[in-house]
């Protein structure tokens, strides 16, 4: 069963993803509330891929991706960011930093997990 | 609509119910008259987020404009903007 890591600073948005990926999909689920944390938990338990909101207080989505990018132990781990703007200034910078995909906010429940599948190749 | 989904959905709108009083909050930061612009900007990118995943498509898109609005110094719309997101959000 593929574990997810879901960072995001807002408590109804973790709590939204998590139920979502679990019910649709049967995938384990992981969280942190903001881009240390995350980092911790994607060293220790190793998830299949994560799920990052862009705007977070504190250290947002690329910076902590970019982090994880530099520890050997996370380097690997699929990242998918989470973001609400739609600017193609931003669409292009996301993709400069070689995250495997970017989702937009608001995020429909019911098809998340299979846009997080198609992202992963899964 | 399958099992999952119809399980997902339900699970969803009991969600609602128990963090409407987060979307209430969010909302009163942006009639607040005195209230700082950086929090304004905060609670009506929060909202467009939330509410279109709880199902309100409508109420997602004018806290969207909301923030346009905000990020644009248009404040002289944002009254009437806030009270097209009232209408827009379901009671009880």
């Amino acid at each position: 069963m593929p574990r997810i890591l879901i960072i995001d600073d807002e408590d109804d948005i973790r709590e939204v993803a998590s139920l979502a990926l679990e019910a649709t999909a049967g995938w384990e689920i992981l969280t942190a509330s903001n881009g240390q944390e995350g980092i911790q938990r994607a060293a220790q338990e190793k998830p299949d891929a994560i799920l990052m909101d862009v705007m977070m207080p504190g250290m947002d989505g690329p910076t902590t991706f970019k982090a994880m990018q530099e520890n050997p132990e996370t380097a690997g781990i699929p990242v998918i960011l989470l973001t609400a703007k739609v600017q193609g200034v931003d669409q292009r910078r996301f993709a400069g930093l070689g995250v495997t995909a970017v989702l937009f906010k608001p995020f429909d429940p019911m098809t998340l997990a299979d846009q997080m599948a198609e992202a992963l190749g899964w | 609509m399958s099992t999952a989904q119809e399980k997902t959905s339900a699970l969803i709108a009991a969600l609602w119910q128990k963090n409407r009083h987060v979307v209430e909050e969010r909302v009163a930061v942006l009639t607040a008259g005195n209230a700082d612009p950086t929090a304004m900007l905060e609670a009506a990118h929060k909202l467009s987020g939330a509410l279109g995943m709880y199902g309100f498509p409508e109420a997602s898109a004018i806290a969207s404009q909301i923030e346009s609005a905000l990020r644009n110094g248009d404040t002289a719309r944002i009254p009437e903007l806030v009270a097209a997101l009232r209408a827009a959000i379901p009671a009880g």
